[in-house]
């Protein structure tokens, strides 16, 4: 017994110590489950649907207390929803936190949630450091972005590229006038990635705010951002919250009678066009080779042909027959698609996918002077008596008079008091800071009797009139959807603009209950292969095989402390990888007692055939096993998301093998056999 | 004692021709409906947008198609999770704009189906740009891993035997993706990796093998080669069908109850293991001795 101390010191310990880390685990479970029985059951005191407690009954910010309280629910009803809200907030949630910091933990696949990676735009992000625009930068410009939206090509390769091809010096646009390029690239460069850096930081924040539990933000490559939401139960909101700009900006509106002026101008050029008459036109300065200009010309000439370039808004407009008709519309093609309304230029909905092309048809651009620009109202309203929906366009100056970086904080709330726009609508209050409130003063003292627009990431939300100098140093964004909009937008104000618009390019979101589904697949099958494979083990090698079994039972059991030991993420590739390991975990003791039973057939003692089976079967095992491994360290290195996880496991998996096979059942026949003088071995 | 193959003595190496004209014709098939019907690519590498949806009421896939209609809809079908009901996969090319493509759909959806609540069980959205890169990821992983185990058989072995499992393995590699194409199973990102263990899994077998061969070589000098390879594989034949079968067992499981989110990958493990047990016997080792000879031939002539 003495010569196997230390081996059984080693196991046992490592069987305490693996119960040790595992026990979170199985508390954290058991708490889940006792979480999911209260809410279902505060929700039938409290009359909350279940999926809104879900997601409200950790954040602070809800007032559920609040709301309970003016509900008109018995008193003992209250009272008792109360406490349930209290007890589920307090003491419960902290233990549920403590074991669940120490829990294995579950993959996005397994507990609902969603992964994002969004691009920053960083031809935007050119744009925005850009000066002295002219035509010549507008085509180039044009020219980087057809290019890299190939694949294989940055974006910062192309500028090089397009630059040297158009014969263009970067220090032109970029950097200081007679900087060399290489110079000029490698100041881009840098300031690239510090923006990218700073995204990172802004939609940390956001994520913080909006009540993610346990989100992780990091970067991937040069110019992409993952996100991992677990539980996120409304996806959508989610990427609006992640996925937006959030550039507050204040614009004048130009005066009217130029705003007059430009859509006659763009009114004019444009049925003049209709009727074949190019004259006009000035090709010197556009380089009509680029296929966007080829293709919007087209549609001017003729809306009803298919647009390559069309975004998906203006491909589900669901555009009907153009309004007006045909005679006022070659005539006044541009203005036939408007209605004068009440100050404002109303386009009714189905027109706006119209109006949009031919704003930004290239050849149009010129009617439209460099220092105004269009922009679309937040959301179609009913004007009038007509049922129809109608967005509003504005044309505002380009240049912003202040920015939101100004801003000290934000916050939603109910509107009150007597303006119809506010009264009982969501609103967003918004603090500057005192700097900005000097500006904001100055700005509006200045233009008394103007319309100043409030402008977040491209969409007017608002354009008051200005009736006096606004001193307090505060302001009010009103026009908003529903609660949940002033609460994403003051969350968005509060975190700060993006540098640039992000695009998401790859997003995996899986709902709570393909998640719970999932969980229930993947143990189901753990149990059944677990089983079916005890049992032929037992069945083929008797006594032996139940070693075997006991063996693979301390696999999966270490295997999963390992996991839950390293923090690592369980997935459902995961798990399929710990049940491939259940089936090649035998494979050790299959290869060991093939070797015994070979070795008692040439007629040597139990003892004997034990020590030389184990003795030649080691050499294979560890080849056979390194194969495997090898390919699960690739896949571990090169793997993405979901592989990792089954690589994670199978990795684990064959080394816990190596040494439940050579150490644990070794130690097991020693013990076996060590002590009596056995005649025959159970095989 | 339960024993299977006891003192079994197949003459493997004998019939390895036939077997082997089975396999080309497997794989020949299989490379000829991959250039006539092209593999069927996941969203993981084709870029595209996924919507898999549950209605409260179970609705056809027809439904929901002439509820899209008119919409750039890729496709629309039926996803079967075992024992429960089913859910709607729809698939779209365009990942311009997910918002307004999402905001779309959902309208559709609710305007068709009054009465009937569905919820959104998973989203998936891959850019062109990443379906590409995913791609080119996995096949280098793929060539990683080959050259590793290149090294590491050639290291243990000799060269020849690297050779022998690295033709074994295309083999099972070629079999499995003929075996994809027959049943037109998607291939994404979980089937490479798959594939991948696969690689290493074969090799497991082949190994087990050309371990016993190294030791028979040493035990018995005198013995022809391609005797002495019959012998060992007949030796661990017990083994490798016993491996084979516990893997094979658990993978089934995993098949049939894993969930629609694992049965690509299930499937393919449970093709590449039959494949893999069948070529460690058939493939590698003639692949060795058919090596060997051709050595030993040219060594006469010169």
């Amino acid at each position: 017994m003495k010569q196997y101390r230390f081996r059984i010191i080693v196991i046992l310990a490592l069987i305490v110590l693996a119960g040790y880390m595992l026990y979170p685990t199985m508390r954290y479970e058991q708490l889940s489950e006792q979480e999911d029985e209260l809410l279902m059951q505060l929700a039938s005191t409290s009359g909350i649907p279940v999926s809104r407690l879900a997601l409200d009954i950790y954040r602070d910010e809800v007032d559920l207390i609040g709301e309970i309280q003016q509900s008109d629910l018995p008193e003992a009803d209250k009272a008792s929803a109360i406490e349930q809200v209290n007890y589920l907030r307090g003491d419960f949630a902290s233990a549920l936190q403590a074991n669940r910091s120490l829990a294995i933990k579950r993959g996005l696949d397994l507990q609902g949630g969603m992964y994002l990676v969004l691009e920053v735009d960083l031809a935007e992000l050119l744009d925005n450091s850009a000066k002295g625009k002219d035509d010549q930068y507008e085509a180039l410009m044009r020219q980087v972005r057809a290019s890299s939206k190939d694949p294989d090509v940055e974006v910062f390769d192309a500028l090089e590229k397009t630059a040297r091809s158009m014969n263009i010096s970067l220090s032109r646009y970029w950097g200081e006038p007679g900087q060399s390029d290489n110079d000029v690239l490698s100041q881009i460069r840098s300031t690239a990635s510090d923006a990218i850096d700073r995204s990172l930081e802004i939609l940390r924040n956001r994520v913080d705010q909006f009540g993610v539990s346990e989100p992780s933000i990091s970067k991937l490559g040069s110019q992409r951002i993952a996100l991992e939401l677990p539980g996120v139960k409304d996806p959508l909101r989610a990427r609006q919250l992640v996925g937006r700009t959030a550039l507050l900006e204040f614009n004048l509106l130009a005066e009217t009678d130029r705003t007059q002026q430009v859509l006659t101008a763009l009114d004019d050029a444009i049925a003049r066009r209709m009727r074949g008459d190019t004259s006009f036109v000035d090709t010197t300065s556009v380089d009509t080779s680029l296929a966007d200009v080829a293709s919007t010309d087209t549609l001017a000439k003729d809306t009803a042909s298919s647009d390559t370039s069309r975004s998906a808004e203006d491909l589900f407009a669901e555009t009907e027959a153009q309004t007006g008709d045909t005679a006022l519309n070659k005539e006044n093609p541009f203005l036939s698609l408007l209605v004068g309304g009440t100050g404002d230029i109303l386009v009714p909905a189905e027109n706006r996918g119209q109006v949009t092309r031919y704003i930004n048809a290239i050849e149009n651009q010129r009617y439209i002077p460099r220092d105004l620009k269009f922009v679309w109202s937040a959301r179609p309203e009913k004007v009038g008596t007509d049922a129809k929906d109608y967005w509003r366009l504005y044309l505002v100056k380009s240049r912003a008079e202040m920015t939101g970086d100004k801003l000290a904080d934000s916050r939603s709330t109910m509107g009150s008091g007597y303006d119809p726009d506010q009264a009982g609508k969501p609103i967003v209050q918004i603090e500057f800071t005192r700097e900005g409130g000097r500006v904001f003063s100055r700005v509006t003292g200045a233009n008394v009797g103007r319309r100043l627009a409030i402008v977040l990431d491209d969409k007017i939300y608002m354009a008051p009139n200005l009736r006096e100098k606004i001193s307090g140093g505060s302001a009010v964004i009103t026009g908003l959807d529903d609660v949940e909009e002033a609460r994403d937008i003051a969350i968005v104000l509060r975190a700060g603009a993006l540098p640039a618009s992000v695009n998401v390019v790859e997003e995996r979101t899986v709902g709570p209950s393909l998640g719970s589904d999932s969980v229930q697949a993947g143990k189901l099958s753990l149990m059944l292969s677990f089983l079916a494979v005890t049992l032929f083990m037992l069945f083929y090698y008797r006594m032996s095989g139940g070693i075997a079994d006991i063996a693979m039972i301390l696999n999966i059991f270490l295997l999963l402390a390992a996991l839950a030991l390293f923090q690592f993420t369980l997935t459902m590739p995961g798990i399929a990888g710990i049940i491939l390991t259940i089936g090649m975990a035998v494979d050790a003791n299959v290869l060991i007692f093939e070797r015994i039973r070979e070795e008692l057939r040439l007629g040597k003692t139990v003892r004997a055939a034990v020590d030389a089976g184990f003795e030649r079967a080691i050499v294979t095992i560890i080849d056979a096993n390194v194969t495997t491994a090898i390919a699960g360290v690739v896949l571990l290195i090169y793997g993405t998301g979901p592989i990792k996880g089954f690589a994670l496991t199978l990795t684990i998996g064959i080394l816990i093998n190596l040494f439940a096979a050579i150490f644990f059942t070794r130690l097991v026949y020693d013990l076996w056999i060590g002590r009596r003088q056995v005649q025959t071995l159970s095989i | 004692m339960i024993q299977f193959f006891k003192d079994s003595n197949y003459k493997f190496v004998k019939h390895r021709w036939k077997a082997i004209s089975v396999s080309i014709a497997i794989i020949v098939a299989g490379l000829v409906m991959t250039v006539v019907k092209g593999p069927n690519w996941s969203i993981d590498f084709r870029g595209g947008l996924d919507v898999q949806v549950r209605f409260a009421q179970a609705v056809t896939d027809g439904q929901v198609r002439s509820a899209l209609s008119g919409l750039d809809v890729g496709e629309v079908k039926t996803v079967s999770s075992l024992g429960e009901r089913d859910d709607i996969l729809i698939r779209m090319k365009d990942t311009e704009s997910v918002q307004a493509l999402q905001d779309t759909i959902g309208k559709r959806l609710t305007s068709a189906f009054p009465g009937n609540a569905w919820e959104v069980r998973g989203i998936e959205v891959v850019g062109p740009k990443v379906g590409k890169e995913l791609r080119q990821q996995a096949m280098l992983s793929a060539a990683v891993a080959l050259v590793l185990l290149l090294i590491y058989i050639s290291w243990r072995f000799e060269f020849a035997y690297a050779v022998g499992a690295i033709i074994a393995t295309l083999h099972d590699v070629l079999v499995t993706w003929a075996f994809f194409m027959f049943f037109g199973y998607e291939i994404s990102l979980s089937v490479l990796a798959a594939f991948l263990t696969l690689i290493g899994f074969s090799l497991n077998d082949t190994v087990v093998i050309f371990d016993r061969i190294r030791e028979n070589l040493k035990k018995l000098r005198q013995t022809k080669l391609s005797e002495i390879m019959d012998q060992s594989i007949n030796e661990t034949l017990s083994r490798t069908i016993i491996t084979s079968l516990t893997v094979f067992l658990t993978i089934l499981v995993l098949f049939i109850f894993g969930g629609p989110v694992l049965r690509g990958f299930s499937f393919a493990m449970l093709v590449g293991v039959v494949t893999g047990t069948y070529s460690s016997i058939y493939v590698a080792a003639p692949a060795v001795l058919e090596w060997a000879e051709r050595k030993a031939l040219q060594g006469k002539k010169k």
